[in-house]
């Protein structure tokens, strides 16, 4: 799979090969990040990258250098959920899901200009937007400001702030893609 | 003959308790690390284990689909093509 024609990164499909690969993969080291480290390395299939892919069909990317080193810069998912909504007993609708996204810490902030992660999140979006998605939701630690900042810059708005039941303090943010009206 | 068997079952005793031990540790570690590892790693499920919307979720889509800025991506979006 290639990253369409920017030619900077490829996108390689995440399979329990890639884990070895990723214990090195580090985003940095807040609680969130090493969430982050941690889901992509997981190596049981009771939880992280395999676990979501297994149990909710979640599409897993490695982002890699395009040169020699094929060096891994960051990784992204997209899932897909339905929820009930406005109400108890409205129609389910679909929903995508941006449940992990991670850029490697050497590589925050690069290349100036349309910057990996910028790269990796139009991506995404993409690949969402291509599935027919309306709505892309995804959640942030509070504390989180470098993400807060990108999501922000990229058109993610913030429906409201929560307590989860790990005691994390998020924010749930959201994008529209598309008009179904 | 119970002289010479004696000291070769303490040291096989000996090495049995410190297996035992080292493995009740590696166990113990295991399952205490493991499962914390494995609880913490939750947090990624939250959103596709909800069934109903949240109203503020709700009404922010509703927001968005009716006025075309609200929420709409500042990047071009690039899908990811299969080779």
């Amino acid at each position: 799979m290639t990253c369409s024609e920017s030619g900077r990164l490829i996108a390689q499909q995440f399979t329990e090969d890639c884990i070895l690969e990723c214990s090195s993969f580090c985003c940095g080291t807040d609680p969130w990040a090493s969430y982050l480290n941690e889901w992509i390395s997981a190596k049981s299939p009771r939880n992280g990258a395999l676990h979501s892919i297994r149990k909710y069909r979640t599409s897993v990317w490695l982002f890699r250098l395009d040169d020699e080193t094929g060096e891994i810069v960051g990784y992204s998912s997209l899932g897909k959920t339905s929820w009930r909504w406005p109400n108890h007993y409205s129609e389910r609708q679909e929903v995508w899901i941006i449940p992990a996204l991670a850029v490697a810490s050497k590589y925050h902030g690069q290349p100036p200009g349309n910057t990996y992660a910028t790269q990796i999140m139009s991506s995404t979006l993409g690949e969402a937007s291509r599935q027919g998605a309306e709505f892309v939701v995804l959640e942030a630690d509070v504390n989180n400001h470098r993400a807060l900042q990108f999501y922000d810059k990229i058109g993610f708005v913030t429906a409201y702030e929560r307590t989860n039941k790990f005691n994390d303090h998020v924010k749930r943010l959201f994008i529209h893609l598309r008009d179904d009206n | 003959m119970s002289t010479a068997i004696k000291p070769r079952t303490n040291a096989t005793a000996s090495r049995w308790r410190a297996l035992f031990s080292q493995n009740t540790a590696v166990a113990l570690t295991y399952s205490l690390f493991g499962g914390f590892v494995e609880r913490s790693l939750e947090r990624f499920d939250e959103l596709f284990e909800e069934d109903v919307m949240d109203e503020e979720m709700a009404k922010a889509f509703a927001r968005a689909r009716s006025d075309s800025k609200y929420a709409s991506p500042n990047i071009t979006l690039r899908p990811i093509i299969n080779e």
